[in-house]
């Protein structure tokens, strides 16, 4: 069973809100989910192994004005976020980390390239990805723990042109990945009583007529 | 063209939920926008499955066939007892279930779709599938007209037109919902570019599909005895829809598509009001339409105490308009800037905006290519520009918030609600934030109060300090602060009134997006949800005709 791209978006959003994110980062991190999973990426893997791991404390993994955290380990939703926010100042390198499945931070730097009309790289472990205004081109698997971070301009140059992604319109997630977003998303959910019920939805009237 | 000699109406006067609620369906509604369209390309419709037995139950598949593709409802009939039968959310069986599949589906399509539609949100479709949507019978009309046409005889128009609608939606889910195709990958289609076509498109082939099955029944019913509904009496019956509080929630999570509504609604009046001269045929249209009107007016009733103020107060419009209409100079100069200028201080909201709907009618050719401009094809509102300054942030949250900053938000009465989802069917719903568990739950629908928290924060930080910055320590504000970020660009996204009052109606709302589907006759059942009637008066498919496919709202008044 496939998923649509709007299911996606909004199970993530839902998701990181039901783990403790402010609206406006659970809204990161519905829209980074969907970037990737129209290019075949596993978004929801990642930002299910991110909510399990910040389980423990969101605020710790919050990144400071050097980016770094409390707990060690930066959340790669608030983190990406803070980027996205300040990506005027991002010179040619930055290295940082180490960040939770650091593959949520991809469409940001396919943002930062897109704004900046060049090629971009992340390198986070085993993955790298490299990224222009529609062309994408990834290597190695991505973790989904924590590992050390580095975005610079340029695309290392070794891999050819970049194919422009072809865009999918469906997400394959698998049902496990889904059920662990779906016990975040579910804490949104106010549960049901009957007053809320009759008063929550308006109903009262007779409809059968 | 040049620019419009009358400014588009302020929306600090436009956006307010009281103005909203009393807007009346235009030529850019989005049912005439579709009616015209298939009249204009001369769309195809068949019927080539209506496979109903003798109790009502089966399947019926109906296609269209456009210019470039087709499009398929497939409906399943089923027998509901009449004490399953809810207009609710909460229901989970339904007289009637129906997707729009995209093409012509083959016999396992709909073996599959059998197996999924019924079931509604607990079944699952696919991207084949475009929309999903169920109908409950009006129980009492239902025996009527079945039991009249079985007898032979027409059933008696007068009590038709109290109910207006054989089958009411209870329920029409789109774009992405339950496994369908995601709205955007079908955007780049021309008959889907104007917005909610999908859906009005499905709404238009139930509505075909009632009525053949009211037909059927009868036939079954009263054999060679029985004779088909009469034409024009079928006309008159549109689809009924309930309307829950879904809806509201849509238009505040959607400023920029919200936006580009009313704006084209605006434009479209600013245009009619800068016609210096009308001719004598456009004025015979206005008159003739306004007259037709009445018999919407005399057919609209509702037992919800407030809608029935608004409704005297229309009706006293109405007859306040007609007696102006008399004196009027409508060849004058600038006669519908006079109208509009005369009915600002003459009559009540509900009034204007008829009169604001109404002016539109003679203009199709210069108000018609509006609807185009309705979508939301902009793909660069999500970032966040963080070199904006505090002080620049401050400036956009007072041109969309001023009025909600003057209001004191420590007041219980200021923020009594709480939109929240119910985790038992996932719907939205609105509660009494004191009353009620529901506040660590409460969903981001309440831009007014967010916006004066930020203003709160923001004040004490420096105005030069990007908000980038500011947003490292306030994450709580990056939701509005992306959305006045977004609605500097949108003038009419946000509403002008406080949506977690304590006097708020949701169903000020409701009505505001239902007047943008084209439905007429709200009739709200509570504060959170209203009926309406769809398609009353619109051809069906073998009428659709360049003369028939626009003005079908309007249908002559009975003598």
């Amino acid at each position: 069973m496939t998923r649509s791209l709007g299911e996606v978006d909004a199970m993530a959003r839902k998701a990181a809100r039901g783990a403790g994110y402010a609206w406006g980062l659970a809204e990161e991190a519905g829209s980074a989910v969907r970037w990737l999973e129209a290019r075949g990426l596993d978004g929801c893997a990642a930002l299910a192994a991110t909510l399990q791991t910040v389980d423990q404390g969101l605020d710790g993994f919050s990144p400071d004005a050097d980016w770094t955290s409390a707990s060690g380990a930066l959340c790669p939703v608030m983190t990406g976020a803070a980027l996205s926010d300040q990506i005027a100042d991002f010179e040619t390198e930055l290295s940082f980390g180490p960040v939770i499945a650091p593959i949520l931070l991809v469409p940001v730097v396919a943002y930062m390239a897109m704004q900046r009309q060049q090629d971009m790289t992340l390198e986070a472990g085993s993955g790298r990805a490299v990224v222009n205004g529609g062309g994408l081109r990834t290597e190695g698997p991505f973790s989904t723990g924590a590992c050390a971070v580095t975005i610079r301009a340029g695309g290392a140059g070794d891999g050819g042109a970049l194919q422009v992604a072809e865009l999918r319109t469906r997400s394959d997630v698998l049902p496990d990945i889904w059920d662990q977003l779906d016990h975040f998303a579910t804490k949104t959910y106010a549960p049901a009583t009957e007053a809320s019920r009759l008063k929550g939805a308006g109903a009262g009237l007779t409809d059968n007529d | 063209m040049s620019a419009p000699r009358v400014p588009l109406r302020n929306p600090k006067h436009v956006m307010r939920l009281k103005r909203l609620g009393s807007f009346h369906q235009s030529r850019l509604s989005f049912m005439r926008v579709l009616t015209r369209r298939m009249a204009r390309e001369n769309w195809h419709f068949q019927r080539p499955v209506f496979d109903i037995d003798a109790k009502g139950v089966g399947r019926a598949v109906y296609t269209i066939k456009t210019p470039e593709r087709s499009y398929s409802m497939v409906a399943f009939a089923h027998d509901l007892p009449d004490a399953l039968r809810s207009d609710r959310v909460i229901a989970e069986a339904w007289d009637a279930t129906f997707t729009l599949f995209d093409g012509e589906p083959t016999a396992d399509d709909i073996d599959r779709l059998e197996a999924n539609v019924p079931k509604q949100e607990a079944g699952r479709i696919t991207e084949r599938e475009l929309a999903l949507s169920r109908a409950n019978r009006s129980a009492r009309l239902w025996k009527l007209v079945v039991d009249a046409l079985a007898a032979g005889q027409q059933p008696d128009a007068d009590h038709l037109g109290d109910v207006g609608y054989l089958m009411r939606t209870t329920a029409v889910y789109g774009s992405g919902k339950f496994g369908a195709a995601d709205y955007v990958t079908v955007a780049d289609r021309p008959e889907f570019k104007v917005p909610f076509q999908v859906e009005m498109m499905l709404v238009y082939l139930i509505r075909t599909f009632v009525r053949d099955l009211v037909n059927h029944m009868a036939k079954v019913k009263g054999g060679d005895t029985a004779v088909p509904l009469d034409g024009a009496i079928a006309r008159q019956l549109g689809i009924g829809n309930s309307t829950g509080l879904g809806m509201a929630p849509f238009l505040i999570n959607h400023p920029v598509l919200f936006n580009n509504w009313i704006t084209a609604r605006e434009t479209a009046i600013s245009r009619v009001r800068a016609v210096a001269r009308a001719t004598k045929n456009e004025i015979a249209t206005f008159r003739d339409v306004f007259r037709r009107y009445k018999s919407v007016l005399d057919t609209w009733t509702s037992d919800h105490a407030g809608q029935q103020a608004k409704l005297a107060a229309l009706r006293a419009d109405y007859a306040t308009i007609s007696a102006h209409l008399v004196r009027a100079n409508l060849s004058g100069a600038f006669p519908w800037d006079g109208l509009m200028t005369w009915a600002k201080t003459a009559i009540s909201d509900e009034g204007q905006e008829l009169v604001a709907s109404l002016l539109l009618e003679p203009y199709g050719d210069l108000v018609d290519d509006l609807a185009e401009t309705m979508c939301d094809d902009a793909d660069d509102t999500f970032r966040i520009d963080g070199r904006m300054s505090v002080g620049e942030v401050q400036g956009l949250l007072e041109q969309s918030f001023d009025w909600a900053l003057g209001l004191d938000w420590d007041d219980p009465k200021c923020i009594a609600r709480a939109w929240y989802v119910s985790a038992e069917k996932l719907e939205p719903r609105l509660g009494e934030r004191f009353e009620e568990p529901i506040e660590d739950f409460e969903q981001p629908l309440a831009p007014a109060r967010d916006a004066a928290l930020a203003a709160a924060d923001l004040g004490n930080s420096n105005a030069d300090t990007p908000i980038a910055t500011f947003l490292m320590q306030h994450p709580e504000h990056r939701h509005i602060v992306r959305r006045l970020q977004v609605c500097a660009k949108a003038p009419y996204g946000e509403i002008r009134d406080n949506t977690i009052a304590t006097e708020m109606l949701p169903i000020d709302m409701l009505r505001a997006k239902l007047s943008y589907f084209g439905a007429t006759h709200f009739d709200p059942r509570s504060d959170r949800w209203v009926r309406i009637r769809m398609y009353t008066g619109a051809p069906y498919p073998e009428e659709l005709s360049p003369e028939t496919c626009d003005d079908w709202v309007y249908p002559d008044p009975r003598p």
